[in-house]
């Protein structure tokens, strides 16, 4: 069964956003993604500065199976990256919400993009949708 | 899509693919993991969906001396051949491997993504021959491989097998069950032609006993880091065997189709493989760059073992190993170096 942790928020794409008690906001994939991508070879992560926006393109994963897009779930300013995956993209598979982190965004429109993404429950039925 | 016999036998949690027709495995755990367990313990593979031709009759052997490279009537009972097929042009319609059961009885194992192609050749050419008759496997057999440096111990405990002392290419038949000292992975292991039922028995009892299960991603990155070609991926019929270095598995003193045709082309292009400096997945369709050409790779992958790039793809005659190239992947050029596979040392 594919882990879907209750405090975070969802994105149709599969990637988590955990608002953190500073205000920043941390994303990554999710336990569902990482499974459908296999080992995880290289990360192409954001710089710290750049601006991203809601559901473009931020990052990438490659796998031995494919390359895939990480959509950033909120647009703002990218202020942190997990620089740890450059020697460790396993960590994306392993602990895909923890150690597998991949960027830290100060929001522009938190409330309003939010609302827009999916708490836990409407995630799992996501998930359990596509795997039918 | 099809499932093999072996399907109610994989553990839980196995990521699926459509593989020409069947549903296989491309990993049941990670495909790392899985290819490391070949490279240093066992892993167990269900290759059943491969395509198995019983070839019987007093013109058995002189039939496949008419369509392979390979000499079948030199072949001893017991004993396995590599071979190629070829058609008029000289050019492979497949690769394979025939086991010698007995004086009129071999067992042909050619790929899935041929099957078609293959039987419709093997038929057609079949008429000439009043002793002979050419029979797909039953459906209900099964094919496994064990591979690993513990695998023919496995083997032998599990199953009481004993293929210690057999040489490669070897054959032990058992109760109609076909145990042979060959793979596709570089290691020493076993394949194992049998009854479903006995093989998902099997399966399960290796598994037990600590074979890792492997799916067809860990089959492919093993037999990248050794230089095979994959047919229908690295190979089609604009390929001869000469273009693949595979003059041994060539029997030229014989008739055989695509005899002259082969003669009469001249080599040109070599398949060979590159290696990048750094850790980067290489793949079908990334282009090398060689004195202003650019050169596109058929396979590519990250080796496990060396965690750099490797690809294969067909160079000029004449390339040198070690020569240093860029390559062209996703991520921008990257430097790498032409090798003569296997990129990794002795097994």
């Amino acid at each position: 069964m594919s882990k879907i942790p209750d405090t975070l928020f969802y994105s149709k794409e599969h990637e988590w956003v955990k608002v953190e008690e500073n205000g920043l906001c941390t994303v990554g994939i999710t336990d569902y993604a990482q499974s459908k991508l296999g080992d995880v070879v290289t990360v192409d992560l954001p710089k710290p500065g750049d601006r991203v926006e809601f559901m473009k393109e931020a990052a990438n994963i490659e796998s031995f199976k494919a390359v895939s897009e990480v959509y950033s779930p909120l647009s703002g300013e990218v202020v942190e990256v997990n620089s740890r995956l450059s020697e460790d993209p396993g960590a994306v598979n392993s602990d895909p919400y923890g150690r597998g982190w991949l960027f830290r965004v100060r929001p522009s429109n938190l409330d309003g993009e939010l609302a827009r993404l999916m708490k836990a429950e409407e995630y799992r039925r996501l998930v359990e949708g596509e795997s039918a | 899509m099809k499932t093999t016999p072996l399907y109610d036998a994989y553990p839980r949690g196995a990521s699926f693919i459509d593989f020409y027709g069947w549903n296989m495995p491309v990993w049941f755990d990670s495909i790392e993991r899985e290819h490391m367990s070949v490279r240093t313990a066992s892993g167990v593979f269900d290759i059943s969906h491969m395509n198995r031709t019983r070839v019987k009759g007093r013109d058995a052997a002189s039939f496949l001396d008419l369509m392979c490279t390979a000499n079948a009537s030199l072949t001893k009972p017991g004993r396995l051949m590599y071979t190629y097929l070829l058609n008029e042009k000289g050019g492979i319609i497949d690769d394979g491997i025939f086991t010698r059961l007995a004086e009129d009885e071999f067992l042909f194992v050619t790929n899935a993504c041929t099957k078609e192609r293959v039987d419709g050749w093997l038929l057609e050419h079949s008429r000439g021959f009043a002793h002979l008759s050419l029979e797909p496997d039953s459906v209900d057999n099964a094919m496994i491989a064990l591979q690993g440096p513990t695998s023919l111990e496995l083997l032998r405990r599990v199953l009481g097998v004993d293929l210690t002392t057999m040489k490669r290419f070897e054959a032990l038949v058992q109760g109609g069950a076909i145990f042979s000292t060959s793979g596709y992975t570089g290691e020493k292991g076993a394949e194992v032609v049998a009854g479903g039922e006995y093989l998902r028995t099997a399966f399960r009892k290796l598994v037990e006993a600590g074979a890792k299960p492997c799916g067809l991603g860990a089959r492919d990155t093993l037999r990248l880091e050794m230089g095979y070609p994959l047919a229908c991926v690295d190979t089609n019929e604009d390929v001869t065997p000469l273009e693949l270095g595979g003059e041994r598995f060539v029997d030229l003193t014989k008739k055989f189709v695509g005899r002259e045709g082969l003669l009469g082309r001249r080599t040109s292009r070599r398949f060979m493989g590159v290696i990048t400096d750094g850790t980067v997945v290489l793949r079908g369709g990334y282009t090398v760059v060689l004195d202003g050409d650019m050169i596109p790779l058929t396979s590519g992958t990250l080796s496990p073992v060396l965690k750099r790039g490797i690809g294969l793809g067909f160079f000029p005659a004449g390339t040198e190993a070690g020569k240093r190239v860029k390559v062209s992947t996703r991520r921008g050029e990257v430097g790498g170096t032409i090798t003569i596979p296997p990129f990794l040392g002795r097994r």
